[in-house]
């Protein structure tokens, strides 16, 4: 059993010759998958360590930047201790700029900017606040002039207006259009390779029906269509 | 098993070596996902929650095995790989403590969004309760200010109002505050909103600022205005209408204002008998451009019109004198900053400020015009990661004149014109990985005066932990005496002042708590003989005097949910000799303690944020005559609690903030000092009358509509 086990290890290890540029997908694939599974630090964390070795490998690729920053940005997120959160923020933000610098115009960078924005806030949201949210909503503009069929501008953007005070134009009741739409776009959206972005679409829908259910007076059983 | 697949991999299980590994810290602790791999490939692993891993490859050779994780300092362990296991243990360190990009100096506060560590953010100067009206009293709430109500403007550390300097995008501003009324408070003449990063400096300040006796209140205007944006202010007293456009490579904001306050005081009680109520109009426009991959260039233009009059007490007439005002300013800065080279980051720019003051008393006329002009240029190169230089050369140029005409009897006239030129140089280094030093000289030249010095100027931080340091701060400082004494005696010498300061600064989680201590010395401050005296042998450069004190500063947005609030305290002790004082005393306008606490709340409910401001100052110094012209008196203390709140709601579907504010809700019967005649009545009395507030108590409502969704904060 131990043998079979060192041997499809060996055969994995085989495969990760740098040579090809997409014989990374099926290790940073796995890894994206590992995370996926469940919300926890050491998962994102071993996708922030699988990234930089890729990134490190394949220097002219976003999308190990993409992940990797992806990955400090939901450790923000998770982690409790602030300044552990702003180090993890910091990082993210260096990565991006790396990614950026590769693909200028690539959408999804924008919209993870937007996240990291929104990370920042919410390490401190009465101080950081003002700051923050404009530029958050400010990326995710971005991102629709570059590609408006990518939803997870419209399950960010509507998080954020969710969790936004009515004070500065939010709410649950405001958000839920949002997240309409987004759920619409997730429907006919294809990732361009097994690598590519596609998380996002549970949390619009499980926040879809948190703001249903809020509100006063409506049938919070009441779901946006099925996926045919 | 298939025996043929196990044959295929045989060679490759044949060449394995497997490394067993644990990673620790210096202090023994698990380091808990450090990332292991080899070097150029990307194979590798994780550590475990204990620290250990297992790493298998069919690398063979000398290989470098890195270890690095977030937090920590990268190692690199040598390797040979043969086909056995490998036993490690790896120690790694922590990053070390370092100091910041950018290092916090003794006595500097800022606001504005760059950084986190701010003390104040631009929500904040939106909803300051404090101070009706004043765009710049949100500046009052911080330490090392004193509330002095009947002046207005920043008083700092026992400094008069002219000895803090305000600069736009790094420009000299002469008339940073409206024009003097009696007993009414002057304000600022910009709105802090048209600022993305706002430094005070209570002392010790960098070389590149110069002419300050006490402080500097550095404004930085917007670079790139987040979107476009039209709103409308309707408040009781006035209306003002903004709007900003973007285009790709730049962008243009306008911004006109109309106030009249005579509305208001027909329905609040004004303690001034008014003649025209004061009324004021406003227009600013600020243009930005990007040049270049780097450059921005920004135009900035301000225009006030200012028109009031009042009939005022004289006590020696006892008789009302009628004084009127009519005051127009106009203040333009344009300013270049961008990349020359690989790394000369270059800083320019140019003003121009005219203001003309005409007041009219009964029949006399007093006119007065001030024209100054200014140029800017620093550079900036890092010549190393832990060097970086800074410097540069500035001019300012200012005309002044004062026309005196009574209605019978001589005209006097007054005028003058000083260049000051200034070149600055600054270096910051990192000494050590947790200190920083500033050091740096800038020297002034003043033909006016025939007088050329060097003011030398040090800082240094020490990071005691990662969310506290320490620092010290030295400065030597000099001013030219005010527009009035210069018009008189034109041969008057630079004011001077040292300051020494020490400050410990702590920043955790939302919290931020600092405080200091500091030693003043003042020098060669203008006596004369007294108030009236125009000749210009009664005015010298004889006076002195000192400040010491210890001001606090507390801000917390953790504990309290929703909440967030900061206290400020001074205490202050100082002594001058100057004007027309007979003895050293403390100056009038000081209070031995000032106390401010702003507290800000948000209502999830309704929607609504409600802002409270607390003032508390001790008493004030004055002389009565009619006891002694020795002994110092105090008024009693000032107290005032003010109260906005801020309803957002939506009206016909455009943002709409709603807000009403109150000050001096206790009702306090606030004094700020006595005035006396000049000359004792038939009885030998000094006839003497309070100086209070322009109001006991002020309110204010308004509303403000965004045409274009909510508006940026």
């Amino acid at each position: 059993m131990k043998k079979i086990l060192l041997i499809a290890l060996v055969l994995l290890i085989a495969h990760k010759t740098p040579g090809s540029d997409t014989l990374y997908y099926s290790i940073l694939r796995n890894s994206i998958e590992l995370a996926y599974k469940d919300y926890k630090l050491e998962n994102y964390r071993q996708l922030a360590n699988c990234s930089e070795r890729i990134l490190l490998v394949y220097k002219n690729e976003w999308l190990p930047y993409y992940y990797e920053a992806y990955a400090y940005i939901n450790m923000g997120f998770i982690e409790t201790n602030e300044g552990d959160r702003e180090m993890y923020c910091g990082r993210a933000q260096n990565l991006l700029d790396e990614a950026f610098k590769i693909k200028p115009d690539e959408c999804e960078i924008y919209v993870l900017q937007s996240m990291l924005y929104y990370a920042r806030m919410s390490i401190s949201p009465m101080i950081n606040g003002p700051i923050y949210l404009p530029k958050a909503a400010s990326a995710l503009n971005d991102a629709e002039k570059l590609d408006p069929g990518n939803p997870r501008i419209y399950y960010l953007r509507g998080k954020s207006i969710m969790n936004t005070p009515k004070f500065f134009g939010g709410g649950k009741e405001a958000a839920i259009p949002i997240f309409d739409k987004a759920l619409n776009v997730y429907k006919s959206f294809k990732p361009k390779s097994i690598i590519h972005p596609f998380w996002g679409e549970e949390d619009a829908l499980r926040l879809y029906n948190e703001c249903k259910t809020d509100l006063p007076g409506q049938n919070s059983d009441k779901q946006p269509d099925k996926k045919e | 098993m298939s025996g043929i697949l196990f044959l295929l991999q045989i060679n490759s299980l044949l060449c394995q070596t497997t490394i067993n590994g644990n990673i620790q810290t210096d202090k023994n602790q698990p380091v808990i996902g450090a990332n292991i791999y080899f070097k150029g490939t990307i194979e590798g692993t994780n550590s475990d929650e204990q620290g250990k891993f297992l790493l298998s490859t069919d690398l063979t050779g000398d290989k470098i095995l890195v270890v690095s994780c977030i937090g920590y300092k990268t190692h690199e362990e040598p390797v040979t790989l043969q086909n056995d296991t490998i036993e490690l243990i790896i120690t790694i360190s922590e990053n070390d403590v370092e100091l910041k990009e950018v290092v916090v100096y003794a006595s500097t506060f800022e606001a504005g969004d760059k950084k986190k560590s701010v003390a104040l953010n631009r929500l904040d100067m939106a909803t300051n309760p404090i101070g009706f009206g004043d765009a710049l009293s949100v500046i009052r709430t911080l330490p090392g200010t004193s509330n002095v109500g009947d002046e207005g403007g920043l008083f700092v550390r026992g400094g008069e109002q002219n000895e803090t300097k305000t600069f736009i995008d790094g420009l000299m501003v002469e008339s940073p505050y409206t024009a003097k009324m009696p007993s009414v408070p002057v304000r600022g003449r910009f709105s802090p909103m048209l600022f993305r990063g706002t430094v005070f400096s209570t002392g010790g300040y960098s070389a590149e600022y110069g002419q300050a006796l006490s402080s500097v209140l550095i404004l930085n205007s917007i670079d790139k205005p987040e979107k476009d944006e039209t709103g409308l202010s309707l408040f009781f007293s006035g209306v003002s209408f903004n709007k900003t456009k973007k285009w790709e490579k730049s962008s243009l904001s306008a911004s006109t204002q109309y106030v009249n306050m005579s509305p208001l005081y027909r329905i609040i009680n004004s303690n001034i008998k008014w003649n025209h109520e004061p009324e004021n109009f406003g227009q600013m426009i600020a243009y930005r451009q990007k040049v270049g991959k780097s450059g921005l260039i920004k135009i900035l233009t301000n225009f006030s019109m200012d028109n009031s009059g009042m009939y005022y007490r004289n006590l020696d007439t006892r008789l009302d004198d009628l004084i009127s005002l009519k005051n127009n300013d106009l203040f333009i800065v344009s300013s270049y900053k961008g990349i020359i080279g690989k790394e000369w980051i270059v800083n320019s720019g140019a003003s121009y400020n005219f203001d003309n003051e005409k007041i009219k008393m009964n029949e006399d006329n007093i006119e007065t015009t001030k024209q100054s002009y200014a140029f800017k240029l620093a550079l900036t190169k890092p010549v190393n990661e832990k060097i970086n230089l800074r410097f540069g050369v500035d001019l300012f140029n200012k005309d002044f004149s004062r026309n005196y005409i009574p209605l019978s009897g001589n005209s006097y006239s007054w005028k003058y014109n000083s260049p000051v030129i200034a070149a600055f140089i600054e270096s910051e280094i990192k000494l050590f990985k947790r200190i920083s030093t500033r050091i740096g000289g800038r020297a002034e030249s003043v033909p006016l005066s025939n007088e050329s010095y060097i003011s030398p100027r040090f800082s240094l931080a020490y990071k005691t932990s990662i969310n506290s340091q320490m620092s010290l701060g030295y400065g030597s400082f000099s001013e030219q005496p005010l527009n009035e004494y210069l018009a008189y005696n034109n041969k008057l010498k630079t004011e001077q002042a040292d300051h020494f300061i020490i400050n410990y600064q702590v920043t955790k989680e939302s919290r931020i708590f600092r405080i200091e201590a500091y030693y003043k010395k003042y020098d060669r401050l203008i006596k004369y003989d007294s108030l009236y005296a125009i000749a210009p042998e009664a005015f010298n450069n004889n006076g002195s005097g000192y400040a010491k004190g210890i001001d606090l500063f507390y801000r917390d947005s953790k504990s309290i949910k929703n909440g967030d609030f900061w206290i400020s305290y001074s205490l202050i002790d100082s002594k001058r000799n100057y004007k027309d004082y007979s003895f050293e005393h403390s100056p009038f306008f000081l209070s031995t303690h000032n106390l401010s606490l702003v507290y800000k709340h948000y209502i999830s409910k309704t929607d609504s944020y409600i802002s409270a401001g607390y003032e508390f100052s001790s008493g004030r110094p004055y002389i009565n005559p009619n006891i002694s012209y020795s002994e110092m008196k105090r008024t009693k203390s000032y107290n005032n609690l003010s109260l906005s709140i801020f309803q957002f709601t939506e009206i016909f579907g455009k943002f709409t903030m709603i807000y009403a504010q109150v000050t001096n809700i206790l009702g306090s019967e606030n004094i700020f000092g006595y005035r006396y005649a000049n000359h004792p009545d038939e009885y030998g009395v000094y006839e003497s009358e309070p100086v209070i507030p322009v109001s006991r108590r002020f309110y204010l409502v308004g509303l403000f509509v965004s045409f274009t969704g909510k508006p940026e904060i």
